[in-house]
């Protein structure tokens, strides 16, 4: 679930991307974002994808470039793209209906699943995700939800001292 | 001592996170997983966590590559043997020899392959574990299960070099059970080997903090070694007393009708080399024997005066 959340943004809008780069003819670009999906979709055992990702690599970096060979890469790139993203879009969805459900901001939960994601966002421990994504589900609704989630998202990116600092801010916001 | 945990600890090294969080899902339900996206972070990590069992390091990393990380680590005598598993998107032979050559137990290619990676790292994190047990093993006296003779001379030797070189205090103290041939004699081998195990025991618990090591040094004499500040004579009188408390019965012995023991303290703030220390830790023994047993006489001069220049009499061992 936590994998299908990082692709959905990271490469949600790849395929528009895809388009603009073909149009403005930046092939080397086109080849960079497509290297990318293809290591990445191995993490989701999706090989179709990966097959697509690493066909239309081949075409953005073939000299010369064939334009047609090139679009019609990227066009069973962006099919076979949105068919993850679908998928991941679904995960995501089933996973999140747990806490994501909750009709209202559950503040005395917040504040102490905060307290216990702080030493361990601070240590950079693993354990803080789950932590966070729980209270992002505790604040569901409220206006410090996107607190969390700019706090689950700053730890994602392994910044530290930002989802400290975004945590502390949450911390005293929810006193 | 620290016990040692159950849970083995992975060090996830790479500045893509979607990598990273890969592989954290791949081994955060059997481990404690830290995540670092630099090599930064990840230094940083391995030296101040109290124990990493395995890390899983990128090699192209913006700033430090993994190649350079490595080289750090095994450049630090608290990370030398951290086992390293590089994680890497270079399939070229040259990059994996080197990587291999500068200590990395494994080389492993990205993108990766979700079920042939875990079982790798399961692997590695198993074998780890079984070294773990073995030094674990080689460290340990058989009988009483404290640290044994070998051990305490390792660590003898480190805290020696570090207070030589830091000024920081170190502490030798030898505890020696009074009379106890003639317990063996009176009782049996059996009763004098849970004498043994039971007075270990006690010893063991006055080595609270991490760099404290109690150990058999032989026979039915142990060793506590205390670095850094500490009120030694207190310490020590508590665990005679403990010891006394315990009221093993000792017919034998002329001193209290239980078993007692004899302890001599050192105290070092400065150069000294292990046979010195324990020289004076032995001297110390000897003149709390010869005062008549079950006492305790170190050369922790701070506590057996008070202010007054006057012998402090809430202090036995003195002469």
């Amino acid at each position: 679930m936590r994998l299908a959340r990082g692709f959905i943004r990271d490469f949600g809008d790849a395929a528009d991307r895809v388009d603009e780069m073909q149009a403005a003819g930046l092939h080397a670009e086109i080849a960079g974002l497509a290297h990318q999906v293809k290591g990445t979709s191995g993490y989701l055992a999706a090989t179709a994808l990966a097959d697509t990702a690493l066909a239309l690599e081949r075409a953005a970096k073939a000299a010369p470039v064939d334009r047609v060979a090139l679009a019609d890469a990227a066009e069973a790139f962006n099919r076979e793209l949105g068919r993850v993203l679908s998928a991941a879009a679904e995960l995501v969805a089933g996973g999140g209906s747990g806490d994501g459900a909750r009709p209202q901001a559950d503040y005395e939960r917040a504040r102490s699943l905060a307290a216990a994601a702080r030493p361990l966002v601070e240590a950079g421990n693993y354990d803080a995700v789950a932590t966070l994504e729980t209270l992002v589900g505790a604040l569901a609704g409220s206006e410090l939800q996107e607190v969390a989630e700019a706090a689950l998202e700053q730890f994602d990116e392994a910044d530290l001292s930002a989802a400290c600092a975004t945590l502390d801010r949450l911390i005293e916001g929810l006193r | 001592m620290t016990p040692i945990p159950a849970r083995q600890t992975v060090l996830v090294v790479d500045d893509d996170r979607f990598t990273r969080t890969a592989l954290a899902e791949l081994v955060h339900d059997e481990c404690n997983v830290l995540l670092a996206g630099d090599a930064t972070t990840a230094l940083w990590h391995a030296r101040s966590s109290e124990r990493i069992d395995l890390i899983l390091l990128d090699v192209e990393m913006p700033g430090e590559n993994g190649y350079e990380v490595l080289r750090q680590l095994r450049n630090d005598e608290r990370t030398a043997d951290i086992p390293v598993v590089f994680i890497t998107g270079a399939t070229d032979e040259a990059d994996e020899e080197r990587g291999l050559l500068l200590g990395a137990v494994d080389y492993v290619f990205k993108p990766i392959r979700p079920a042939i990676v875990q079982a790798r790292i399961r692997n590695h994190l198993r074998m780890i574990a079984q070294r773990r047990d073995l030094e674990q093993l080689a460290q340990r006296d058989g009988l009483t299960e404290i640290y044994n003779r070998r051990y305490f001379d390792q660590a003898l030797e480190l805290a020696c070099r570090s207070t030589s070189r830091t000024g920081e205090p170190l502490s030798l103290s030898l505890i020696d059970i009074d009379h106890f041939k003639a317990y063996n004699d009176t009782y049996g081998h059996g009763a004098g080997d849970d004498v043994l195990r039971t007075v270990a025991q006690t010893v063991a618990q006055s080595a609270r903090r991490p760099y404290d090591v109690a150990a058999r040094y032989g026979g039915e004499e142990f060793a506590l070694l205390l670095p850094g500040p500490i009120e030694l004579d207190p310490l020590l009188q508590r665990l005679r007393m403990e010891i006394a408390a315990l009221e093993i019965e000792h017919t034998g012995s002329p001193v209290l009708g239980v078993v007692t023991v004899s302890i001599g303290g050192a105290v070092a703030a400065g150069p000294v080399t292990p046979s010195e220390l324990l020289a004076r830790a032995d001297g110390m023994l000897y003149e709390a024997k010869r005062a008549g047993r079950n006492r305790t006489i170190s050369s922790d001069v701070r506590y057996r005066y008070g202010t007054d220049g006057l012998p402090d009499p809430s202090v036995d061992g003195l002469t």
